[in-house]
């Protein structure tokens, strides 16, 4: 009766805590919320009208929504680059900050849930995926879509257990204690790598589509997830202590940039090994990496990006290694901004459309996202950084402990 | 349709098309196949039962002025986990909705593999055109959309090479053209098939006698399977498939060619409503060359089973381990 309480009080704290704010909070959020209003309607007219509405094809039948999901599946990543640091190399700076780092994971699920929902035919059937057991007839173990629906959903259940336990032990004004935590936390991160792996080898049995068909992708994956993730992290870390007023220590934000420089490192060098076992031998195999930096046969939409991309990840890469460019706050943001675009289209458009091009029949058909597609997809982010910037905005006061029930507050008083 | 499929056999001229196959007229090919018709007639009886199921049903959704009972729909399961009563109802309550949507009355028919019996398709390619009647007679039997156009079969023109990387897609005007071979490529019905291990709720599957079907009202829509196949078979319905109701063929198999919807994923099926009737593929049976040849595989008396003994064998993209019922020859 006493927990009953407690959670009704939680829950009352969090909206108040949610609804008041400064004007800039509620701005922001109702830029969001327009946003995610524009991205509704696209989705309600993909709904009525079909597929039809985006440029998908059967040629290309994946695109900026599945190129979405790969890298937002990647952010999830930007915890595990807190945690294991944190844990297993002792950096304390960086195990204050596990909280937020989880925050983010889960406004990144929750993305990459909505980037599925939105790419299906038959959202209203996604009942089939359950087990077999429950009525659906989900194909664990053959199917490699059913290991990442259970690894995503999974995620997603540890990630919103974990947050609110966190809540729930802080909101009653009890201490957190790390070694008690730790062994969550790690099983958590294992999970996450995991979950990324497995999105990879979507895309790696498929001997059908070359590009995809090499043991390089699931590292390629994992590097530039741990390059994205934390950037991203850095990025919203300015915000989150300009203006929700969290102490981040300078050995945190130093730590987060050795780790991205070293990810970094081994992501270019991979996308190098890639590049030249595709493209110095004469195989037709090498047709869509050609594609993707050259052009085919005149077909050049891509390539642009790809180079901007790989212009945006080299600049980032060196003020990464640069100690004395990347102890500069302001560098080290473009850097990370730089990186967190460079990757977007490194591990979203140019992974996922040259897997099509050329087609497994010789054709070359090219795909640009429609209007629709980006609308739904800029939508689906908006709403991704609604849900991070509210548990930010009470996940703050939460773990800093100005956000206790009355029983916690009368405790402390009276102490 | 007719106009479509007039301005192809102008493309094709008089000179290079033969007169319609007698194939149509010969019923089925191997003794196999002759022994299984008996079995086949068993599916016809469960029509005639099923028509006042029929009537019932059609009655209720005039009673009630909807569509059809939407919730039974959604929660419709899995075909292999329904019964014969299931069936019955499900396959009444889509014929009545056609009738409503389109005033065309349908049957739709269940037949089942037939034991002993495995498919297989063999292509000349020596001798095939590229005329593509194979392609339009398919779009007419199994009801694919006509706008958007949708065909399961491509006619790919190549030269001497072979290099379907190279390959001509939207060849036009006269054929056969001097130095070009044409290889028309649809579901090869693998026996590893890429497509089957995509899906991640078992919406695709392979049946007993070899033919890879789709249950059109369990696919979720992920469009997985066509990213898995490696000889770009099947196709997405990108937006409410269209076709006028003088168009709709009325003969339909529940796992073939009954209407589809919006956001599934379809694909050749060998005709499974026919064939395992006794009768051949339409593809076949439009075929003015001769070039296509269909029957069961594990007849050892079979002009299938001769020609893939003897003749000379190419199996498409073989690298890519997947074992296709689908084989290309010359002579």
């Amino acid at each position: 009766m006493r927990h009953i309480k407690t959670a009704g009080e939680l829950f009352v704290a969090l909206l108040k805590q949610l609804v008041k704010g400064p004007p800039l909070y509620y701005a922001w959020m109702a830029g969001l919320a327009v946003v995610v209003a524009i991205g509704g309607w696209a989705y309600s007219i993909q709904l009525t009208e079909g597929f039809a509405v985006t440029n998908m094809t059967d040629h290309v039948p994946w695109g900026a929504y599945i190129a979405n999901f790969t890298y937002v599946v990647g952010l999830i990543d930007a915890a595990v680059m807190l945690i294991i640091p944190a844990l297993l190399f002792d950096r304390q700076h960086l195990t204050r900050l596990i909280y937020l780092g989880m925050y983010l994971a889960l406004a990144a699920v929750v993305m990459a849930l909505l980037f599925i929902v939105v790419d299906i035919g038959h959202p209203e059937r996604a009942w089939h995926l359950l087990p077999a057991f429950a009525g659906g007839w989900l194909t664990i173990p053959h199917s490699m879509l059913a290991w990442d629906v259970l690894a995503l959903n999974g995620w997603a259940v540890i990630n919103f257990a974990l947050v609110a336990v966190f809540f729930w032990v802080r909101f009653q004004g009890h201490e957190i204690h790390i070694r008690r935590w730790q062994g969550y936390l790690l099983a958590a991160a294992a999970w996450a790598v995991v979950l990324h792996v497995i999105t990879s080898f979507l895309y790696v049995w498929l001997s059908a589509r070359p590009f995809w068909h090499s043991a390089a992708h699931a590292p390629r994956f994992l590097s530039s997830a741990f390059v994205a993730g934390p950037s991203f992290f850095v990025l919203s870390l300015w915000a989150i202590r300009r203006y929700a007023g969290v102490d981040v220590r300078f050995e945190a934000i130093e730590t987060l940039r050795k780790i991205i420089a070293m990810a970094m490192t081994v992501n270019l060098f991979l996308l190098l090994a890639e590049v030249f076992t595709e493209l110095f031998s004469t195989s037709v195999h090498g047709e869509s990496m050609e594609y993707l930096f050259f052009g085919l046969h005149g077909h050049t939409l891509l390539v642009p990006y790809m180079w901007t991309a790989l212009a945006l990840n080299l600049s980032a890469f060196v003020i990464f290694v640069t100690p004395k460019f990347g102890r500069q706050m302001p560098l080290l943001l473009l850097a990370c901004a730089m990186a967190v675009v460079g990757v977007w289209i490194e591990k979203g458009m140019g992974m996922v459309i040259p897997g099509f091009i050329p087609g497994p029949l010789g054709q070359i058909v090219e795909y640009e996202p429609s209007k629709i597609e980006i609308a739904v997809s800029a939508g689906v982010w908006a709403f991704g950084l609604g849900v991070y910037t509210a548990l930010v905005k009470v996940g703050v006061p939460i773990a800093e402990g100005r956000l206790v029930s009355k029983s916690a507050q009368t405790a402390e008083e009276s102490s | 349709m007719l106009k479509t499929l007039r301005r192809r056999l102008n493309v094709i001229g008089e000179g290079t098309a033969p007169a319609a196959p007698e194939a149509s007229d010969q019923g089925p090919e191997t003794p196999a196949l002759a022994e299984a018709m008996g079995r086949a007639q068993l599916t016809r009886r469960t029509f005639l039962e099923r028509s006042a199921v029929t009537a019932g049903v059609t009655a209720a959704a005039t009673a009630s002025g909807c569509g059809g009972p939407a919730w039974e729909e959604y929660f419709q399961q899995h075909y292999k986990r329904l019964s014969d009563e299931d069936k019955q109802v499900i396959f009444a309550r889509l014929e009545a909705n056609v009738k409503a949507r389109h005033g065309v009355d349908v049957t739709i028919n269940d037949p089942q593999p037939i034991e002993g019996v495995e498919f297989g398709y063999a292509l000349n390619v020596s001798t095939c055109t590229g005329c593509r009647q194979c392609e339009y007679a398919c779009a007419e039997e199994n009801n694919t959309s006509r706008d958007p156009e949708m065909h399961y079969i491509r006619v790919l023109e190549l030269d001497r090479t072979f290099n379907v990387m190279d390959a001509v897609h939207d060849y036009d005007g006269q054929v056969p053209r001097d130095g070009k071979f044409y290889m028309p490529v649809q579901c090869h019905h693998c026996e590893n098939a890429p497509c089957v291990t995509a899906c991640p709720v078992n919406a695709t599957w392979r049946e007993d006698d070899g033919i890879v079907v789709v249950d059109y009202d369990w696919c979720i829509g992920c469009r997985y399977c066509e990213t898995a196949c490696p000889y770009d078979a099947r196709r997405f319905n990108f937006s409410e498939p269209n076709i006028s109701p003088a168009d709709i063929n009325p003969n339909q198999g529940y796992l073939s060619n009954r209407l589809r919807k919006a956001g599934v994923v379809e694909k050749c099926h060998f005709c499974l409503h026919r064939v395992r009737e006794g009768l051949n593929p339409a593809c076949l049976e439009a075929c003015p060359v001769g070039a296509r040849k269909f029957g069961n595989l594990l007849d050892p008396d079979s002009e299938l089973r001769r020609i893939l003994e003897n003749g000379r064998i190419y199996i498409f993209k073989e690298e890519q381990g997947t074992l296709p019922r689908f084989f290309y020859y010359f002579d």
